[in-house]
């Protein structure tokens, strides 16, 4: 793509008629110079300036896909103008923002390319908040010395990366969850399912998953003895973070070290997702730590919530009984409105 | 600590970073641009403006100086500049050297410098005056005469002040700045065709062209001394936030070293257009026109020159006064003079005379003067006029001695004075001292004559026409006035047979022929003096010991006692005031006697002919302001003689024993105005007050801030020094064929345009198809080695080249990129053309060119000729 610059345009044929005329009255050699010297520039501006372009690479890398809150996503640019010509106006057009923190402001790097040189730069995007960061990279605009003609390299870069509450080590007693008895009870868990409790050791049958076997004891059995566990009794612990207002982010730094600490003590859970937009709700099960990233990762592309009870409100609708449930907003954990864990005070970081 | 601007980011910054949680950090350029490389870069630029600047500027004039001391004082002093910014200490340090530097060089060299200067400004002067065929030209004191050394210190101090400035137009790479700064001084040689060394020219366009590039590069700024780890400024403004490298030293030294090279071949391409002399002053326009006219003020009077309220070329002002800041003569010739000089004293022509004094003019308004009773015979008059081969014996010698005997009256002695009017602007006749105009005459009619002139020459003449005027000796003053309602036309001769001007040795006689109550009419009229002077004034008599003068009945005391006011006050000029041509204009809200006696203490002939006779009538002497002309000494030794015998043209005896009737041309330089003064019993008698011109009015007296800075403007004299031919002006021919003319000289742009285009048109051409052409060349090679997979590569990359060039595909699009525009547009409903690709074909294209660009086994001749089939049939669709 490529954009002609009508003010410089018409300026600079303003100075060239200037000259001109000033030739043309004084007749002096160096004025007819000048006048010839401007009329053969652009020309030789934007001439080489294309060749340059065609010679010229831009690369674009995100270095971690996921990084911790107040730790900068840093993203390497590296461009190298192979030709032998300095192209001084380059202009890299980006935008980045916090999805839950929607930003409008479009941002425009501008860097030189020098001749034969690679150009590395390090962009450390520093956070202070959690959430799914979203970065774009638009093109990459040169425009020849004169600024008479913009050529434009498209790029159309798209990169996220995921910032996580910071670590925090918490312990609350964790409630009972209540029994669903209806199958039609959206929090209803039928038994059978597995949970993280121990039941048995027993020898290892063809289908069972290496990872559940108890490698000690099979080398003390001298077989493959492998763990059962014990099937969840129809309950099951039911998380709900209130994404809303000012407290996102204590919510998300909450809900994230309360799921770490239930994934500690072996607890399975659920966590409901709260979609703001339509009020519906995913829900996602977590017995291990990779289920808690990916219910962070669903969390982060989750619309916040209109308000501070509604998601307990649509809970509620869905199930008979939304006793047990686990709330989690800024930094409380509440069951039944009931606070079983206060966090400390959060400083900005 | 933090800059204002650090500050301010970092608050933008916490800010952005409590509301968006996430921002921009400070971003890490892979190699950080040295502030060393970028202060060399701009010290290298700024070298290039100044040397550049200067050498264009002095070398096309002769003038001697060290260039390899300025070359190297130039460059340290590029240096010193520019690293002022590199940090805080050299920024402190180095300002303060600056500071005591400047000051040091003021007070220590500063006569060198103004010597220096002086030396250019006379050398520049010299070269407009020969090129506009000026006969003067403005001329100043070089104090020190040794020109290789002042030059050269005035070179190295300007180019000094030069670096300072042009370091900070740099700074923020404003090219108009810069511009401002260099071109104008470049022009003083350029303007009269003086062409400097192309290499030097080459370091000015390599400037502009550098600052021109990186003006809106935004990437020259060296940070701030207190940014040293900031490399990047961050600004926002609304919705848009920008982040910009600050300094790229390799950047700027590349756009240089490119700029350099540019103007090198650039100039070494228009070697010819250079070194033309394009200037031909036959070839000139009003625009052009003007800005000569411009230019020869300024080179014949300095900048003082255009300080003038009116008009003044040097010739009569007719009363008024004050307005002129430096008389500017055009020392054309006004009068063409033929007589027989007969002394070596002064011979003054009077023409005007103011007697009232008011609002800075010396005006008349007083009527004619008195007729006197004198009568010559028709006879007699007749018998003399020039040429005349008549015994003339009957002339009397007529000397001072025989006028002792009242009772004779006397016959009258006559000389002839022809003088020819050559300007037309002067519109009055001339009349030397104590002469009676008796006879004039002209071709076409006689009148009688009149005793005493009344204005009876008729308002126009035809320019050969002659006027006769014969003017009749008279031992004592005449009575002379001025009609205002003579117009001598040019070419006016009027023919003056009698004259004798005042001897200040001769005694003042009681004069019969005064008539009674001439005097008491003298006393009545001639003693105006506005009244807002006569306070402000008399400090100034106290201080010259004027005493006040009251009429007598022994004339000859009253004659004394005038006279001895008058020699007091010419003496008190002599030792307290100056003589020079520009003494600058008097303000506007003070009166000219007034700031001439208490202020300005220095002018020419106007002040002190007004002065005093605005002094004199307060202390009771009548006096008038007189304009006209001075025929000196100096005026006679270029004089040219036109006969040896001149008995016809004069007939007294004669003083001079080697005369003989001459021709002398005098210029409006030879206007003079003087006083008049009344001795009672005698009559008006010519008195000079004008102190002499030393020939160097330089105020030496003390220093001044003002002495400091008119010195450099101030002319001392106008270097008259040989009264050259007067150019005429270049005959003009007609409107409409002046500006064909011009138009057609304009071709000298032509050719090289032509040229230029040319050759610009051919290069784009090559370069931008030159990936084309190495394409095309390295296929055929490769068909030529049968190596089927790099031809058919080389095919494919054309192929892309083309899409790319049409906009169909990105710059940097692959083969799969390719393949997928294709089958975006199989599955479009917009496909219009009939040869298109198929999907059979796609896949065809696909697995050959696959083959070709990352088999190890190469294709055959069969699959390339099947590929480039397949592209040959593929049509560029549109988008």
């Amino acid at each position: 793509m490529q954009k002609k610059n009508i003010p410089f345009i018409i300026t600079y044929i303003l100075t060239v008629l200037f000259f001109f005329l000033a030739a043309m009255f004084y007749r002096q050699s160096f004025l007819a110079i000048l006048v010839l010297l401007l009329c053969v520039l652009p020309v030789l501006s934007i001439l080489f300036t294309n060749l340059a372009i065609r010679k010229l690479s831009v690369d674009i890398n995100l270095e971690t896909f996921s990084i911790t809150q107040g730790f900068p996503a840093i993203i390497t640019l590296q461009l190298h103008n192979k030709s032998l010509f300095p192209l001084l106006n380059g202009n890299l057009s980006f935008s980045f923002q916090n999805n839950y923190y929607p930003s409008q402001v479009k941002h425009t790097l501008g860097v030189p390319l020098e001749p034969r040189r690679k150009a590395p730069y390090k962009l450390p995007f520093e956070t202070s908040k959690a959430g799914l960061l979203t970065f774009d990279f638009h093109e990459f605009h040169v425009t020849d010395p004169l600024h008479l003609h913009t050529f434009c390299v498209t790029l159309k870069k798209h990169f996220e990366c995921t910032v996580l509450p910071p670590q925090d080590n918490i312990s609350f007693p964790v409630p009972a969850p209540a029994k669903r008895e209806s199958e039609e009870d959206i929090l209803y868990v039928p038994e059978g399912e597995q949970t993280g409790d121990i039941k048995e050791l027993r020898e290892y049958r063809p289908g069972d998953k290496l990872k559940d076997v108890h490698w000690k004891m099979s080398a003390k059995a001298d077989t493959l003895m492998v763990k059962e566990f014990e099937k969840a009794a129809g309950h099951m612990l039911f998380l709900l973070p209130i994404l809303y207002g000012e407290a996102l982010d204590a919510t998300l730094k909450t809900f994230y070290n309360t799921c770490r600490y239930l994934v500690s003590i072996r607890e399975i859970f659920t966590v409901g997702i709260f979609e703001g937009s339509d009020q519906t709700f995913t829900y996602i099960t977590v017995t291990e730590e990779e289920h808690i990233l990916k219910a962070l990762l669903a969390l982060f592309f989750a619309t916040p919530s209109a308000g501070r009870s509604l998601p307990l409100a649509a809970l509620s609708e869905q199930t008979e009984d939304a006793s047990g449930i686990m709330e989690i907003y800024g930094k409380e954990v509440l069951v039944d409105g009931n606070a079983i864990y206060v966090g400390k005070e959060t400083t900005e970081s | 600590m933090q800059s204002m601007l650090e500050k301010r980011q970092l608050k933008v910054k916490a800010k952005t970073l409590q509301e968006y949680g996430v921002v921009l950090g400070e971003i890490t350029p892979g190699h950080q641009a040295g502030r060393v490389l970028s202060c060399l870069a701009r010290a290298l630029l700024i070298f290039l403006g100044v040397a550049g600047t200067l050498f264009c500027t002095v070398t096309p004039f002769d003038l001697p100086f060290n260039m390899p001391l300025v070359f190297l004082s130039l460059a340290v002093m590029s240096l010193f500049v520019s690293f002022l910014y590199y940090n805080r200490i050299t920024f402190y340090v180095g300002y303060l050297l600056l500071f005591v530097l400047i000051t040091m060089t003021a007070f220590l060299l500063y006569w060198y410098i103004n010597s220096g200067y002086q030396a250019f400004t006379n050398v520049v002067s010299a070269a407009y005056s020969d090129y506009f065929g000026l006969s003067s030209y403005r001329e100043a004191t070089e104090h020190i005469t040794n020109r290789y050394i002042t030059v050269t210190t005035t070179l190295c101090a300007l180019g000094f002040i030069l670096c300072i400035f042009l370091n900070i137009a740099l700074g923020y790479m404003n090219l108009v700045v810069t511009f401002l700064l260099t071109f104008p001084l470049i022009q003083i040689p350029l303007y009269i065709g003086r062409v400097p060394n192309p290499i030097f020219g080459a370091f000015l366009l390599s400037l502009y062209i550098t600052v021109g590039i990186l003006s809106r590069s935004r990437h020259f700024k060296i940070p701030p001394y207190t940014q040293k780890k900031m490399t990047f400024l961050h600004i926002q403004k609304k919705k848009k936030m920008t982040h910009n490298y600050l300094a790229s030293g390799f950047g700027v030294f590349t756009t240089t070293l490119v700029s350099i090279l540019l103007s090198i071949v650039f100039l070494f391409v228009t070697n010819g257009l250079f070194y033309t002399d394009l200037g031909s002053k036959t070839e000139t326009n009003i625009v052009k026109a003007k800005t000569d006219e411009f230019l020869k003020i300024f080179s014949q009077t300095g900048l003082s020159g255009f300080f003038n309220r009116y008009s003044s070329t040097g010739g009569l002002a007719n009363g008024k006064l004050g307005g002129v800041s430096t008389v500017r003569p055009d020392y054309q010739y006004d009068l063409s003079i033929t007589y027989v000089p007969y002394t070596y004293d002064t011979l003054y022509l009077r023409s005007y005379v103011g007697d009232t004094y008011a609002f800075d003019e010396f005006m008349h308004t007083l009527p004619e003067a008195y007729d006197a009773s004198f009568s010559i015979s028709q006879n007699d008059r007749e018998s003399f006029t020039p040429n005349s081969s008549e015994d003339h014996s009957v002339v009397t010698h007529i000397s001072p001695e025989n006028t002792s005997d009242t009772s004779m009256s006397y016959k009258p002695a006559y000389a002839w004075m022809e003088i020819v009017n050559l300007d037309n602007a002067i519109s009055a006749q001339f009349y030397p001292y104590d002469t009676l105009l008796s006879y004039a005459n002209t071709a076409n009619f006689t009148h009688p004559a009149k005793h005493y002139y009344e204005g009876i020459l008729p308002l126009s003449l035809a320019e050969s026409d002659a006027l006769l005027s014969e003017y009749e000796l008279t031992p004592t003053p005449s009575l002379h006035a001025i009609d205002d309602d003579l117009q001598a036309q040019e070419g006016d001769i009027s023919t003056i047979s009698f004259y004798t001007p005042y001897s200040f040795d001769t005694p003042a006689k009681d004069n019969l022929s005064l008539p009674a109550g001439y005097e008491d009419y003298v006393y009545e009229n001639y003693l105006q003096v506005p009244e807002e002077l006569t306070e402000a004034l008399s400090d100034v008599i106290k201080e010259i010991g004027l005493t006040n003068h009251t009429r007598e009945n022994n004339a000859s005391s009253a004659r004394e006692d005038i006279l001895k006011n008058a020699r007091l006050l010419d003496n008190y000029f002599l030792e307290n005031f100056d003589y020079t041509m520009s003494p600058g204009v008097t303000p506007r809200n003070r009166d000219v006697v007034e700031y001439f006696l208490t202020t300005q203490k220095r002018g020419y002939c106007m002040h002190y002919a007004a002065s005093s006779a605005v002094l004199l009538r307060m202390v009771g002497i009548p006096t008038r302001y007189v304009e006209g002309y001075v025929i000196k000494a100096t005026d006679l030794e270029d004089a040219t003689a036109v006969a040896d015998a001149y008995d016809n043209w004069y007939f007294l005896e004669n003083d001079l024993a080697d005369t003989g009737l001459v021709n002398v041309r005098i210029t409006d330089g030879n206007a003079h105005a003087w006083t008049e003064i009344y001795l009672d019993g005698h009559g008006w008698i010519p008195y000079e007050f004008t102190p002499p011109s030393t020939g160097d009015d330089l105020f030496t007296g003390g220093f001044s801030f003002f002495s400091l800075m008119s010195d450099l403007f101030r002319t001392t004299d106008n270097a008259m020094s040989n009264l050259t031919d007067n150019i005429g002006d270049v005959s003009t021919p007609s409107k409409r064929h002046q500006g064909l003319r011009f138009i057609r000289s304009m071709s000298f742009l032509l050719k090289p345009l032509a040229f230029i285009g040319l050759f610009v048109a051919l290069l784009s051409v090559v370069l931008l198809n030159l990936h084309r052409i190495k394409l095309s060349l390295k296929n055929r090679q490769a068909l030529r080695k049968q190596d089927y997979s790099t031809a058919l590569r080389c095919s494919i990359m054309q192929y892309k080249w083309k899409l790319s060039h049409k906009g169909l595909l990105h710059n940097h699009a692959g083969l799969r990129e390719m393949m997928h525009y294709y089958e975006e547009k199989l599955s479009s409903t917009e496909v219009s053309e009939k040869h298109t690709l198929s999907d059979s074909d796609i896949i065809c294209l696909q697995d050959i060119s696959a083959k070709a660009l990352y088999s190890k086994n190469p294709i055959s001749a069969a699959e390339y000729d099947t590929a480039i089939h397949i592209l040959g049939n593929a049509r560029f669709l549109s988008k």
